[in-house]
């Protein structure tokens, strides 16, 4: 029954979509706890990634390919795990920002926080701050993470952040702002609690934030 | 049809202008001669019908070119360790360091001092854990060794340190010639067996305006006769021993070549020959010997194109800055004078891991000129372009608007379309900043001591090794 667990990590590692589906559902017939079947085979085999990936041993594709296979697995388990009073890591709200078209960077992040078993509600792209607040009132996120990859469109995470203050949310989520132009002081100065400069470190910023 | 599209397609010559330079050399042959130290050399030239002259020797066209069409066109490099045998057949330029300096730049004190064989011993250990560097050529003299023993230490610090092909130079007599095979002869298995791979090769300087050394010359008649490579290596320099005109320098540097061209080919038909050269110019103002400045890049691209000329496989001086340290201008000089011979088609350049004119060895260096090699080996490769790598199916399947980034396809291909660097950082701003704000040549130095701290040369057998310190040991008293 190890066994399965040390193969579904070795086939996240490849990036092996079937076989990790076909894996995490073998495993939930033999009847393997759920947390266990995340812990030890989907998130172990997703902490290689991410290591290997800091080191250089695998690049961007991989990573993404081993996020998808990381995604199908917890398609499976998502309800188990709420079934068994297990909580995800927690909802993000993502989206690049009002007049921003955008969204490779934004992508990447979401396929990152999801292979670290966050569950995203993406909004897309050119995303009206009302629409923020509106899907922080109604998903009730642990994180918004917001993507711009202009000048001229960074300026509105600032009217974002003012929009979910405003509605009386800014307090009940944790803000992630990133994007080519943006830095770690634009994102201090414009009330974001954290940036990220690529889409691996948005998972580390993501889980400091939400411990 | 191969179809592989290059940033230069393979060597081109300039007829016209070369030949015009051909003919200036053959009548500084015929008509101003060539000084032969060497009584040995001049007998052989005079007994094919050379005129001599007290030292001089005229020497007639026919001479040259009938040498000319003994020589080889193509030839192969072998390595002690089987695994980096390097065909010299004009698709490859081939990096290799130089030698012979005299001072190294001490790695822990930052101090210049005189070299040693320790220095050779490393310089090959580095060379050897890097893809980019194909030869090693003991760089610095092993002046911590005797007189007599130091051609084949300096040989031996490099083949206990290196499974690649090892090229020596410095080599003044026909004695230290026959140490040199008989040392590779103990690690090929023989004498035989070195005949049919030579491990290692030789260069043997000319010493411009126009003469030949006695020693290096017996030298080289010892090599040829035992099938070893030779470069033909001449380093005019603008203003002192040519005139300061570059035409003129080249003139020089080919009468140079030729004349022993002809003399090997004379006394062993078929020997394996490198038109080589490294001219160069002076610096007036201060006397500075000078490999890095435009003139001299120019004349070393000329020299790539004077053997495309005779169809002779090249060694070409590049790199060999005149900056004093590993820095910007070491290299920015070392990186725009690799270029032009790489894509004139030189099969070996010179000149990694050295500063101040080729006259110090620094180990950072090696590591900054490894990665433009691999740079410029990576710029004038051939790239495919048959169906396959159009991928035509697979841009009709994803259509307009499509990322690629998490295609099976570009993961299967990404390793081997994409080169990635030794050093050069490529990070973000925000990566590069918090891993320390490392510069390139901090980069360089951490790589160095990677090296020392983990590479292993391929092993020699214990008993070779034994054999070789003995005959080593004789050499050297």
């Amino acid at each position: 029954m190890m066994d399965n667990l040390i193969s579904i990590a070795n086939s996240l590692y490849e990036g092996d979509y079937a076989a990790v589906t076909d894996l995490v559902q073998k495993s939930v017939d033999l009847g393997l706890p759920p947390a266990n079947i995340l812990q030890e085979g989907l998130i172990a085999g997703m902490d290689r990634v991410g290591r290997d990936f800091k080191e250089g041993i695998l690049f961007v594709p991989e990573v993404l390919i081993a996020a998808r296979a990381m995604h199908a697995g917890m398609d499976i388990l998502r309800p188990l795990l709420a079934k068994s009073g297990v909580k995800s890591a927690g909802k993000c709200v993502i989206g690049s920002v009002q007049g921003d078209l955008h969204d490779i960077g934004k992508n990447l992040v979401k396929m990152m926080l999801e292979g670290a078993g966050y569950e995203t509600i993406d909004l897309g792209t050119d995303v009206k701050p009302e629409a923020f607040v509106e899907a922080v009132r109604e998903h009730k996120p642990k994180l918004v993470g917001l993507s711009a990859l202009l000048t001229t469109t960074m300026v509105n995470m600032k009217t974002i952040i003012g929009a979910l203050q405003e509605a009386g949310l800014r307090s009940s989520v944790k803000i992630i702002v990133g994007g080519a132009p943006v830095t770690e002081s634009f994102a201090r100065d414009c009330g974001a609690d954290g940036y990220a400069s690529n889409a691996a470190s948005a998972v580390e910023v993501a889980r400091a934030l939400t411990v | 049809m191969t179809s592989t599209l290059r940033l230069v397609e393979g060597k081109q010559t300039d007829e016209n202008l070369l030949a015009s330079i051909h003919t200036h050399s053959i009548d500084l042959l015929e008509n101003c001669g060539i000084r032969f130290h060497s009584e040995k050399a001049r007998k052989i030239l005079n007994e094919a019908g050379a005129q001599v002259s007290g030292d001089i020797v005229k020497i007639p066209a026919r001479l040259v070119e009938s040498a000319l069409k003994k020589a080889p066109h193509e030839f192969t490099l072998f390595s002690r360790d089987g695994k980096h045998d390097l065909p010299i057949d004009g698709q490859h330029t081939y990096y290799s360091q130089d030698g012979c300096a005299a001072h190294t730049l001490d790695f822990e004190s930052g101090v210049r001092r005189q070299s040693t064989r320790a220095d050779i011993e490393k310089m090959a250990l580095i060379s050897d854990a890097l893809d980019a560097v194909d030869i090693i050529t003991p760089t610095v003299s092993a002046a911590d060794s005797t007189v007599s023993g130091r051609a084949i230490q300096e040989l031996e610090a490099c083949f206990v340190n290196t499974g690649k092909h090892v090229v020596t130079e410095s080599v003044t007599s026909a004695r230290d010639a026959r140490a040199q095979i008989e040392l590779a002869a103990i690690i090929a298995g023989g004498e035989e067996a070195l005949r049919q791979r030579p491990i290692f090769c030789n260069f043997v300087c000319t010493i411009s305006p126009l003469t030949q050394d006695a020693g290096g010359i017996e030298a080289a008649l010892e090599f040829a006769a035992f099938g070893i490579p030779l470069g033909i290596y001449p380093m005019a320099t603008t203003g002192v021993t040519s005139p300061v005109n570059l035409a003129a320098n080249l003139a020089i540097d080919n009468a140079e070549v030729l004349s022993v061209v002809t003399l090997l080919q004379i006394a062993s038909p078929g020997a394996k020959l490198f038109y080589s050269g490294g001219p160069a110019t002076m610096d007036l103002r201060t006397g500075a010997y000078t490999a890095t400045s435009p003139e001299a890049i120019w004349l070393r691209t000329m020299v790539a194109k004077l053997a495309n000329y005779y169809q002779l496989p090249s060694i070409v001086g590049a790199g060999a800055t005149s900056a004093k340290l590993p820095d910007p201008q070491s290299a920015w000089e070392n990186a725009i004078s690799y270029l032009p011979p790489s894509m004139a088609g030189a099969d070996v350049l010179f000149g990694v891991g050295l500063l101040d004119g080729s006259n110090l060895l620094t180990y950072e260096q090696i590591i900054l000129d490894a990665e433009v090699a691999a740079f410029i080996k990576r710029l004038l490769a051939p790239v495919s372009m048959d169906d396959e790598a159009f991928s035509t199916e697979l841009i009709k399947d994803l259509g307009p608007g499509a990322v690629y980034l998490d295609q099976t396809h570009t993961i299967k291909n990404m390793r081997k379309a994409l080169s990635l660097p030794l050093i050069s950082d490529r990070d973000s701003y925000d990566g590069w900043y918090k891993k320390g704000r490392i510069d390139s040549v901090s980069a360089a130095r951490s790589k160095v001591k990677e090296i020392l701290a983990s590479h292993q040369a391929p092993p020699l057998a214990d008993h070779v090794r034994t054999e070789m310190s003995k005959l080593v040991a004789a050499y050297s008293k």
